[in-house]
């Protein structure tokens, strides 16, 4: 079982320079031909921070609840949580068609499989840490970080990170022989977002799907976010550690399927 | 021995399942019956050497590329093993490794890193790759501007400086132009000095003149292995057998029955004055017979019907004659009907279809035409020295008429009845070679 974890760290240190190249290009092709280049990668969350505001705390005057609440807080506080959740929703939707969008990589070059999610995660997360930096700057202006655990943002992304990593490998191998997983992934992503506190914080909930979404790692994540951001700077170690470790057994199932699977892709593909 | 072995497979197999519908791929497992198996190998068993040049010919389907496939790691086999030592480097298919948004450039890079060079390698030996590839400017256009020879340019580059142990050339190298792929060739060369080449083909002469030893395949089985001459001697000739029993539909005899040998006369040879010089390099001009063709490709009244084609050297029936010898161009005909002045005769074309030279009987027997009753067997025999034919492709068509020569009706044309390959060759120009019977260059003045 662990075999394949340990092979794919290898794969990973041995190809290094290779998974550096190729997220690189993956993240440039994304702008590729365009003027703007790189600068859409900042203007992007900056234009969808002022739309928000504008749109929920303006038009739509949305509170989340919280003691003086400002006119730019809900956007804030939304945003927040949609970057987690698209972190991890981009990349299980790329992943359902990474493998045969390199079809060629599948039978002609020998290719270390493994790292082609691993490059869409890379490139996903960089648009992400970005938007976090747009974020952390824009609360820094508006309302003034008031805790010092700020800086225990990038830990927050550890569990995010395996889990999305995790939910790659395993979409992307069974997508490989089944196609109906990409309009699976697209509904479980809706009906996930929904599980997490994105638009509502998670003590509306109902009890019941409280519970459910404890056991959730990007609610959990999405929830630390916050307080150590925008509310109280409290940061809870054992909800941390409690969803580090779902995230390690999401990551090591991913890993095990993608390797039972990976043997077949030549031959389906 | 197996230390020295670079690559060793053992009783390989390889099995696809093919299925009816996708779902049928999951029922399989406790479905049996919804698969069905396809072996595009079977028990496949040998090893190479450190240093050879071993070569895979078969017709194709008969399991090669998955073979390359299976050694290069990118398919798994069902059964058996390939164990392989050393770098490998494999031009599988025509740039197969490269991403078509991204410039040549950064192919180059992405490429090198696949073959296992390192980001500084690269770099040092970009200049190189660059100059190989003699592809201009476009090494910083994306390459889905590229034409298919800058495609191959380019990856043959890339692989030619990745100094590998082993290198794979499945037949990508054939859109290259004729300066590249010498300059290929010239490449591969230099590396069987010192590295191991797998080489998949169907041109046998490249084979011959490339390899130590060929694998044959057939049917995902192995048919034979042994040196590369003999195997692709073989081979050919096995074809050629092939070809003439299933195309026809019916069983040829090798002779025809009628007494061949009180019809051919000898003559006094005229020969080249460099012919046996000639014959013992490299630039004997061997002219091999690759298959004689379906009779069904052709057209005509029926009433007569050429069974046999063949191309006779001291009275046997050869597959390959040389430039500059003497032949016979055997004619066969059934005749099924009462014709009057018949008439059979031949051309000889180039790949183009360009008729290089031909001829019919109507001149020799124009004082005494032939009239031929219904179930009589006419033989024509021309003989005639072969030219020598530069490097390429060629074939005969052949075909017997009533009437004379402006005005006669066909009764059976035969295209491309039998097709020949010119394998090496000393003429420097024209289409075709003349034996000279005699070459002089003197100084005047010596008094010749």
């Amino acid at each position: 079982m662990f075999k394949n974890t340990i092979d794919l760290l290898s794969q990973t240190i041995k190809n290094w320079a290779l998974l550096q190249h190729l997220t690189k290009r993956d993240i440039s092709n994304r702008y590729k031909g365009s003027y703007g280049g790189i600068v859409w990668s900042f203007l992007n969350p900056i234009l969808l921070l002022t739309v928000y505001t504008i749109v929920f705390s303006v038009i739509m005057k949305s509170r989340w609840g919280l003691p003086n609440e400002g006119r730019i807080d809900f956007a804030i506080v939304l945003f927040a949580g949609l970057i987690c959740f698209n972190m991890y929703a981009d990349t299980t939707n790329r992943a359902t068609t990474v493998i045969r969008d390199n079809k060629n990589y599948v039978k002609k070059v020998v290719f270390p499989l493994s790292l082609l999610p691993l490059i869409s995660l890379n490139s996903t997360f960089f648009t992400g840490i970005v938007s976090f930096i747009i974020l952390t700057l824009t609360v820094a202006f508006t309302k003034g970080l008031h805790s010092p655990s700020v800086i225990l943002l990038p830990l927050l992304w550890v569990p995010l990170y395996f889990m999305t990593l995790g939910m790659s490998y395993l979409i992307s191998s069974i997508a490989v022989y089944i196609r109906d997983v990409a309009q699976v992934v697209s509904l479980f992503n809706m009906m996930f977002m929904f599980l997490s506190p994105i638009f509502f914080p998670l003590e509306r909930m109902p009890e019941a799907l409280q519970r459910v979404a404890a056991l959730n790692p990007i609610a959990e994540v999405v929830t630390q976010t916050r307080n150590i951001l925008i509310f109280d700077g409290s940061f809870s170690w054992t909800g941390y550690i409690q969803c580090l470790l779902i995230s390690i057994v999401l990551l090591q199932m991913g890993i095990s399927t993608f390797y039972l699977l990976k043997k077949g892709f030549a031959d389906v593909i | 021995m197996s230390s020295k072995n670079v690559i060793s497979i053992k009783n390989l197999s390889k099995c696809y399942h093919i299925y009816q519908k996708p779902i049928d791929r999951i029922l399989a497992r406790w479905m049996p019956w919804k698969k069905r198996d396809f072996w595009a190998l079977q028990n496949i068993d040998f090893s190479i050497g450190k240093g050879e040049t071993v070569a895979i010919i078969g017709k194709n389907g008969s399991g090669k590329s998955t073979l390359l496939q299976l050694i290069c790691g990118t398919l798994q086999a069902t059964s058996g093993e390939v164990r392989v030592q050393g770098r490998i480097a494999a031009l599988l298919e025509l740039g197969a490794g490269f991403d078509l948004e991204s410039t040549g450039r950064e192919n180059v890079y992405i490429n090198g890193m696949l073959l296992g060079m390192t980001q500084v390698e690269i770099r040092r030996e970009f200049d190189k790759i660059e100059a190989f590839a003699d592809i201009g400017d476009f090494i910083d256009q994306p390459v889905k501007t590229y034409s298919s020879g800058m495609f191959v340019r380019l990856a043959f580059a890339v692989i030619a400086h990745a100094s590998p142990d082993i290198l794979i050339i499945d037949e990508a190298l054939a859109v290259g132009d004729i300066f590249f792929v010498q300059k290929c060739m010239r490449f591969i060369r230099e590396f069987k000095k010192k590295g191991t080449i797998l080489f998949v083909s169907h041109d046998t002469s490249a084979v011959t003149s490339l390899c130590d030893r060929a694998v044959w395949l057939d049917n995902g089985q192995m048919k034979m292995l042994g040196s590369a001459k003999e195997v692709s001697e073989r081979y050919l000739a096995f074809q050629h057998a092939k070809d003439r029993s299933s195309e026809t539909g019916e069983e040829i005899l090798d002779k025809p029955n009628y007494n061949r040998e009180a019809i051919l006369s000898t003559t006094t040879n005229i020969r080249d004055c460099r012919q046996d010089m000639l014959n013992d390099s490299n630039l004997k001009n061997e002219i091999r017979l690759v298959e004689l063709g379906s009779a069904n490709n052709g057209y005509g009244t029926g009433k007569a019907k050429i069974t046999h084609v063949n191309l006779l050297q001291d009275g046997q029936s050869v597959a390959s004659i040389i430039g500059g010898e003497n032949v016979s161009l055997e004619i066969v005909v059934d005749v099924s009907e009462q014709l009057e002045s018949v008439i059979a005769g031949f051309y000889f074309k180039d790949r183009l279809g360009q008729r290089l030279f031909g001829d019919n009987t109507y001149l020799s027997y124009l004082h005494e035409p032939i009239s031929v009753t219904p179930g009589e067997l006419m033989v024509a025999i021309f003989k005639f020295r072969m030219p020598i034919l530069p490097v390429g492709d060629y074939s005969i068509d052949v075909a017997l008429a009533s009437g004379d020569q402006d005005n006669h009706t066909q009764h059976h044309w035969i295209h491309d009845a039998a097709t020949f390959k010119s394998l090496s060759s000393s003429v420097a120009s024209g289409l075709v070679g003349i034996p000279m019977e005699s070459i002089k260059f003197l100084k005047a003045n010596d008094g010749v």
